[in-house]
């Protein structure tokens, strides 16, 4: 089989097992690679109900199955596993360089079970697989971590994910860190916490062999060209992923600011990487194979942050750290991001629950006698560093809101819940759905919660058009089915592994050429969407094995109750009745019925028969 | 034809290190890569190749008289001569050689006969030949 590894790698942590099975052909036809690879190994290996921070949940990684070739942009993996934060299916891309080194080692996906008896880093040096002590790691951050593990290793080349403090403390958004990038959202860090797993340490050097080099080559040569020469690259390289909030702030207005108490944040200027890019940033970084690098390293060397050296703000945690925060302070958003980093916390969902305390606070729901003497006024950026570290370290308040805004606001209760900011118990990126009503059915249904990933339907309710969906009308409730068909395109990227910042060139129908280089496998188009189509009703099949249906599929109330006060989508709201129609129309698209629930006649179509009678279905 | 390396404008994409192995051996494989890149932080990414020395040491330091220049200015290695010894790899003062893992012959940059693929696919410009 070309373009794979070979083998999958079971390791149970308890009994300190490890087992490789070869990858059978049939399997990898079906579900190919990265995301179509996690989703089945988790419906196949979590049985419905387990604790996920217990031995019995699994921590899977998938590397996507253009991972290790040289396509442009083929740089995502992903972890999975049942979410700490909302019990539900799991994902977790980054863009770092273990997924192909893993293939490079033999093998195309991960899988770990059980619980180590101590602290552990597994170590996967090509054949051999070991389970290492990490004794001497603990209490050590993310950066310090992989330095020791090159250390122990004595390799430079080794590729290492690991967790930070954060992790260790099972805190339910905890990230997991690898190769300056984070799989960030959903907790995955403390689900290797729970595992007493504190990395994963991988060398490879077999031979990865494609199907066709000279036709890799070939579109190598032509893509190389189409790529670094689009609008897009051009844009993504110079200002990095946050290039458009200003538009965000001034035109649409749906820049969530304050809790999302507004939609416009006035200090946008100084967070926008065209203030910050020029003032700090030194240079450009890329995730693997990428050739239009969005990564900015921001450094500061003097003032009170010097010292600070990070890639990113990128733009979610613009909004995070930023307006979500009330902080125009760039400074202390690089700060506070490589505080994040290296505890190995989710950017997103740490500003979205420090902004929920804040507003608990000045509400006076939450009082400095709460605080540890803390003032938690929007923008204080003492108050932030300090929620972090105590996040992390579960001190203080930090305790309960390492337990994530839903189940913060659950403990304390007094109307917070009113605002807490969450689909599924996962906190939402920055798109004011209000504003973006096709970003806000996208939300309510996405597998893993508040997710702009699932589907990327801010792009085209921005734009107004994306792919071959024209004329979306951000405004409108109507018509919003097609973030069915652009969820399973995202299902497929996530599935080869190629980034969804290319969505702007790579359409599906570019992708059998590299199917063809890379496997060897004649699929049109056609087969490409029913392949995300599939992908997405495994992650569905998940949840509904563990009892979500429609009743889940909903916003957080400020987005249904209180209209955007100022900004381009002033007076706007998503109403119940029109979440209602457009869950209507979306399930129908899908195939599936009134509450939710994927039919019989739907997934056999995907060929998904198994788990028709698994879940009993009609 | 020299290959000059700007460290700074490395991004870490570590596109060259596959493109090498593809174009070298038909498959994709970093350890078989002429060129490497170390990230060794959040802010260095290091492309490691040859520089394709004046009065090369590595020529100088073969005992089996196994390395030459072409005419492109490239190191060549024949590789019935060479014996993996590694004195080359020592003599390198830019840690540039690495020895194939499998065929145990020294691997050093050619420039692909003239147009390297590594800098073909540098898009930031780290890789520059002149």
């Amino acid at each position: 089989m070309y373009g794979y590894g070979g083998k999958l790698l079971y390791v149970d942590l308890s009994s300190g097992k490890i087992v490789k099975r070869k990858l059978d052909e049939g399997f990898a036809r079906k579900y190919v690679g990265g995301n179509g690879f996690g989703a089945r190994l988790l419906y196949d290996n979590v049985k419905a109900g387990v604790d996920p921070l217990g031995p019995d949940n699994c921590l899977i990684f998938a590397p996507g199955a253009f991972c290790g070739s040289p396509v442009p942009e083929a740089s995502k993996s992903g972890f999975y596993a049942k979410s700490p934060l909302t019990g539900a299916f799991s994902e977790a891309i980054l863009g770092s360089g273990i997924g192909p080194e893993l293939k490079n080692a033999g093998y195309d996906a991960f899988l770990v079970r059980g619980r180590a008896k101590q602290w552990s880093y597994l170590w996967v040096d090509d054949d051999d697989v070991r389970i290492e002590d990490a004794s001497h790691l603990v209490g050590r951050s993310t950066l310090d971590t992989l330095d020791g593990i090159r250390e122990d290793i004595g390799d430079l080349k080794v590729m290492v994910a690991c967790i930070g403090p954060a992790g260790e403390n099972l805190v339910r958004f905890a990230c997991i860190e690898s190769d300056f990038r984070q799989a960030g959202r959903t907790g995955l860090g403390a689900v290797m916490g729970s595992k007493l797993l504190k990395a994963i340490a991988v060398r490879g050097s077999r031979d990865f062999e494609i199907a066709d080099a000279e036709l890799m080559e070939g579109l190598l040569a032509e893509w190389y060209d189409r790529i670094a020469t689009h609008p897009q690259a051009i844009s993504d390289i110079k200002y990095g992923t946050g290039e458009f909030i200003g538009t965000l702030n001034e035109i649409h207005g749906v820049f969530p600011t304050r809790n999302w108490q507004d939609s416009v944040f006035k200090g946008y200027r100084t967070i926008a990487p065209q203030y910050w890019v020029p003032k700090y940033s030194i240079k450009t970084k890329a995730c693997h194979t990428c050739i239009k690098p969005c990564g900015k390293v921001f450094v500061i060397n003097d003032g009170p942050y010097a010292g600070v050296s990070i890639d990113g703000p990128e733009f979610e945690t613009q909004y995070s750290l930023g307006g979500c925060v009330g902080n125009a302070d760039p400074e202390l958003l690089a700060k506070a991001n490589e505080l994040c980093d290296k505890l190995g916390i989710d950017t997103i969902s740490a500003g979205v629950v420090i902004a929920w305390a804040m507003e608990c606070y000045e509400r006076g729901l939450l009082t400095s006698s709460d605080t540890g003497g803390l003032k938690l006024n929007f923008g204080n950026a003492e108050a932030i560093l300090k929620l972090l570290e105590m996040i992390a370290r579960r001190q203080g308040i930090g305790d309960m809101l390492a337990e994530g805004v839903r189940e913060a606001s659950r403990r304390l209760g007094k109307g917070s819940e009113m605002f807490a900011m969450h689909v599924k118990g996962l906190e939402p990126p920055a798109y004011d759905a209000r504003g973006l009503k096709g970003m806000g059915l996208a939300y309510a249904v996405s597998t893993r919660g508040a997710c702009h990933l699932r589907s990327c339907a801010y792009a085209p309710e921005l734009s107004g058009s994306w792919w071959k969906f024209k004329r979306v009308d951000r405004l409108s409730a109507e018509d919003k089915a097609y973030v069915k068909t652009i969820e399973d395109v995202m299902a497929l990227y996530d599935t080869v592994g190629i980034c969804k910042f290319s969505r702007h060139f790579y359409f599906v129908e570019e992708l059998p050429d590299f199917f063809m280089a890379v496997h060897g496998y004649d699929l049109d188009d056609k087969e490409l969407l029913k392949l995300g189509e599939r992908v997405y009703n495994l992650e569905k099949a998940f949840n509904v094995r563990e009892g979500f249906d429609r009743r889940h599929d909903t916003l957080p109330p400020r987005l249904l109750n209180e209209p955007v006060r100022e900004g381009g989508s002033r007076e706007s709201v998503i109403t119940n009745e029109e979440l209602n129609r457009m869950l209507d129309e979306y399930y129908e698209a899908r195939g599936w019925d009134k509450n939710g629930i994927p039919t019989r006649a739907k997934l056999e179509e995907l060929e998904l028969n198994d788990i028709t009678d698994d879940l009993k279905l009609r | 034809m020299r290959l000059f390396v700007y460290e700074d404008k490395c991004t870490g994409c570590r596109l060259c290190t596959l493109v090498c192995s593809l174009r070298h051996e038909g498959i994709c494989n970093p350890s078989k890569s002429r060129i490497r890149v170390e990230r060794r932080s959040v802010a260095v990414d290091r492309p490691i190749v040859c520089r394709q020395c004046d009065n090369a040491p590595c020529i100088a330091a073969c005992p089996y008289g196994a390395l030459s220049r072409d005419l492109s200015g490239a190191i060549q290695v024949d590789e019935n001569l060479c014996t993996a010894c590694g004195l080359c790899q020592t003599a390198c003062p830019f840690d540039a050689i690495r020895m194939h893992p499998s065929k145990h012959v020294a691997m050093i940059c050619d420039l692909c006969g003239g147009e390297p693929q590594c800098a073909k696919y540098c898009v930031l410009g780290a890789l520059k030949v002149a």
